[in-house]
């Protein structure tokens, strides 16, 4: 045994020294950290794959917080890389100045120990990263819809951050060893993960851009699975990345050989480790390749004849979502038609339903939990504002619908369905108007009347102030579909009334009509 | 035992070292020659971070080419531009190599050697924040980690004030007790004082080997002393030329020690000093 546990950990102890006295690297963490702070970081619902805009969102959950990191930084993987590629670079530039009496020593060039700095920099620079996206947590708002639910999915997801900090590192290995070339490594590594995201648009079609969208977003990872659409496509990537990283980290030890004082080195363990890594990455692709195709549908029509399919289809052949598998279920359906294969998952769960043109959303839910953990404390936001509501109806239950079945939110026999984005997007007051414009969709009231019950609900989260100082303006707020300019005046003397006799009781008088 | 048999090194088209035959034992040995002779060239080889074009080199019979590890896990170096990664403390820098030298449980020795090398008060120090002389002792410190069979040092005392250099002497003469130590370098005085063998490097080529003794025995009588006035001095020296071994202020004039009878002159006995540049200039 060439190394002791305890010497290993005590390489890597140093090498995190190393790396935590580079004073630039705090610079990147104060960088990052606005970023996290400032950015309007998109989801990784599968709406992406139709592009639809989800909207800046807060981190709801611990889960959330992880999959924030996570698919942020492939998203901004150009950068990312440059950060973790300067740690990599300079520290091989220091064992370059110094290779005298570095490479005389029995084990310098050993596998041991530069796996060991590769590590200690992709755990540092994940480290630092995770630091850097708890600014997010500086945000007043976040704090208030924060749950500590998806707390243990959270290591899964640091445990793909560091395969992906990785990565970088080792290809950042890989080109320094290849060139003794700072500038080639740093930016080669750049291009690298720059070129990544570019090149389903070199040649688009729906198979690569699934992949694309799948790799970007960790196969679609979200608050309503966790583990992604297809949890064997979620491993197969980890897999696949993590093959990645080893070719590249073997590739670099093998070239290093070239130069002298690395002459006679041997190479078996590269070796092996480059034939695993090829195994794992070509296996992963091949695997990932196939699972993402087989859940694409061969035919295209919006409403499905799901009867005639002896089993699900995520994709239609458009790339339109039509199912969304796993504990909350969703199916784009012709009306009572739902597969034989969904009787099975039905005896347990909760089934709504919510017709839509010729078709009807069809959602499985765990009893009780037609929202899921994760997005409680998002959800909450609006309970007081579904209450006020029960003056007209029993108080409607919010049904969280996975993004890309539904344009906005949509109401139907006491249920509210919510995008999933919708509930965790950062504007509240926009999310709110919504609810409470489909709140009043069924009553049969005028147009000022009905804004009049919408600022009604809105002053259950202490929102329609704003909303009230626009109209007072003489403008209609963005979140309010706009009439007449006379309407407004309508609308205001409403309030009024309402300030006047109580709101409460005033909303009874005109729902009882007698203001009319 | 470093035995090496028609070492030769080619630079592209230039022959760094030709063909050199040497055995080198116990105790201090020191290599010495002009810049560019080949010193670092040779100490590289047997430091197995250098390949020679053709010949062979052992240490303690294994081959510097085939059999590196087992010579590494043997070996102590201190090469000649020595730096130490400045991001780490004294004590980590050395914790690092003895890590890499495959020493367990190395903490009890770096704090002896820190303690003999005077070096503990700035072992928790930054490595950037050493002088010069604390780096060299530093960097003979990582190489006597392991306490190896074999210490190579190439020009150690380059930048050492006279009383460390005096110091460095005495702990290379300390060494050379118990294992080879190659001195690699052009200062004859520190050879003078530490070798009892020597070989000396020119144009890759070794010109002597022997004892520092047998070096000063083989210009006896050749070497003569002359003194000349201050204002005489350069017309002189123009005329002697590269006969010219040392020239030393006396008074209103210079002593120069000349090779080869001059008018006027006396034989000495000449100093190392001497014979190597004698040796070095025939």
């Amino acid at each position: 045994m060439l190394w002791a546990a305890g010497e290993l950990k005590q390489a890597f102890v140093i090498e995190m020294k190393k790396a935590a006295r580079r004073p630039w690297g705090w610079l990147f963490l104060a960088a990052f950290s606005l970023f996290f702070y400032v950015a309007e970081v998109p989801g990784a619902s599968p709406c992406l794959l139709q592009d639809l805009d989800a909207g800046p969102r807060l981190v709801t959950s611990f889960g959330e917080w992880g999959r924030l990191s996570l698919i942020t930084l492939w998203i901004i993987g150009g950068t990312y890389s440059l950060f973790v590629s300067l740690y990599m670079v300079a520290s091989l530039r220091e064992e370059t100045l110094h290779w005298e009496p570095l490479c005389v020593t029995p084990w310098a060039g050993s596998v041991a120990v530069s796996g060991t700095k590769l590590l200690a920099i992709g755990i540092w620079t994940t480290m630092l990263t995770v630091l850097a996206s708890m600014a997010t947590f500086l945000k007043p708002e976040t704090r208030k819809v924060w749950v500590p639910f998806g707390w243990e999915y959270f290591p899964l997801y640091m445990a793909l951050l560091l395969v992906q900090s990785l990565t970088w590192t080792a290809i950042s290995f890989f080109l320094f060893n290849l060139s003794r070339s700072r500038l080639l490594a740093v930016f080669g590594t750049v291009i690298t993960a720059t070129l990544i995201p570019m090149l389903s648009s070199l040649s688009p079609n729906l198979a690569r851009t699934l992949l694309y969208r799948s790799l970007i977003s960790w196969n679609f990872v979200g608050p309503l699975e966790p583990l992604g659409l297809i949890p064997a496509v979620l491993a197969l990537q980890g897999v696949g990345l993590f093959g990645v990283m080893l070719i590249s980290f073997a590739s670099g030890t093998l070239v290093r050989g070239r130069y002298v004082e690395w002459h006679g080195i041997r190479t078996t363990k590269s070796g092996l480790i480059l034939g695993f890594g090829l195994a794992m990455a070509l296996g992963a692709s091949v695997g990932l390749t196939y699972d993402l195709e087989s859940w694409k549908a061969p035919f295209v029509q919006e409403c499905l004849p799901w009867l005639q399919q002896g089993r699900p289809y995520i994709w239609d052949a458009r790339g339109k979502l039509i199912f969304h598998p796993g504990k909350y279920t969703v199916i784009k359906t012709q009306p009572h038609l739902l597969p034989l294969w969904t009787e099975g998952l039905a005896g347990s769960r909760e089934l709504f339903q919510l017709p839509q043109d010729d078709c009807v959303l069809v959602a499985l839910y765990p009893k009780g939990q037609e929202v899921p953990p994760e997005l409680r404390g998002a959800v909450a936001r609006f309970q007081p504002l579904l209450k006020r509501a029960a003056l007209w109806s029993a108080e409607p239950r919010l049904v969280v619908i996975p993004s890309g079945f539904l344009m906005g939110i949509e109401a139907t026999k006491g249920f509210l369905f919510i995008p999933q984005d919708e509930v965790s997007h950062s504007d509240v007051s926009w999310v709110a108007s919504m609810l409470a414009w489909e709140l009043t969709s069924d009553l049969k009231m005028d147009f000022p009347e009905r804004v009049y019950l919408v600022l009604y609900l809105l002053a259950a989260i202490d929102l329609e102030e704003g909303l009230l100082e626009e109209l007072r303006r003489g403008e209609y707020p963005p979140e309010l579909p706009a009439q007449g300019k006379d309407v407004i005046q309508s609308i205001l003397e409403h309030w009024q009334r309402g300030e006047k006799l109580g709101h409460e009781t005033y909303v009874r008088m005109l729902l009882q009509g007698t203001e009319r | 035992m470093i035995k090496v048999e028609r070492l030769t090194k080619y630079y592209g088209k230039v022959r760094a070292l030709k063909g050199i035959d040497l055995e080198i034992g116990t105790g201090v040995f020191g290599l010495l020659g002009p810049n560019g002779a080949g010193k670092t060239t040779f100490i590289r080889i047997i430091a197995t971070l250098l390949p020679p074009t053709s010949g062979k080199a052992t240490v303690f019979g294994h081959d510097v080419v085939q059999d590196k590890i087992p010579i590494r896990k043997m070996l102590g170096y201190l090469p000649q531009e020595y730096g130490a990664y400045p991001k780490l403390t004294g004590w980590e820098y050395l914790e690092y190599i003895a890590i890499l030298k495959g020493i367990r449980h190395p903490r009890r020795q770096i704090a002896q050697l820190l303690a003999q090398f005077r070096l503990t008060e700035v072992a928790k120090r930054r490595v950037t924040s050493y002088s010069i002389g604390m780096l060299r002792r530093l960097g003979i410190v990582q190489a006597l980690l392991g306490d190896p069979k074999v210490l190579l040092v190439d020009e150690p005392t380059g930048g050492l004030d006279p009383e460390e250099r005096v110091r460095f002497r005495e702990l290379l003469m300390g060494l050379g007790s118990e294992r080879i130590v190659v001195l690699s370098t052009h200062i004859v005085e520190d050879v003078a004082m530490v070798c009892d063998r020597l070989a000396v490097l020119k144009e890759g080529e070794i010109v002597y080997q022997g004892t520092t003794q047998g070096l000063i025995q083989a210009f006896q009588g050749k070497v003569y002393e002359v003194e000349v006035l201050e204002d005489e001095a350069k017309m002189w020296l123009s005329i002697w030329g590269e006969r010219v071994l040392t020239t030393q202020r006396r008074d209103a004039g210079r002593v120069v020690h000349v090779l080869g009878k001059v008018e006027g002159g006396r034989p000495v006995a000449p100093s190392l000093e001497d014979a190597y540049l004698a040796l070095i200039r025939s």
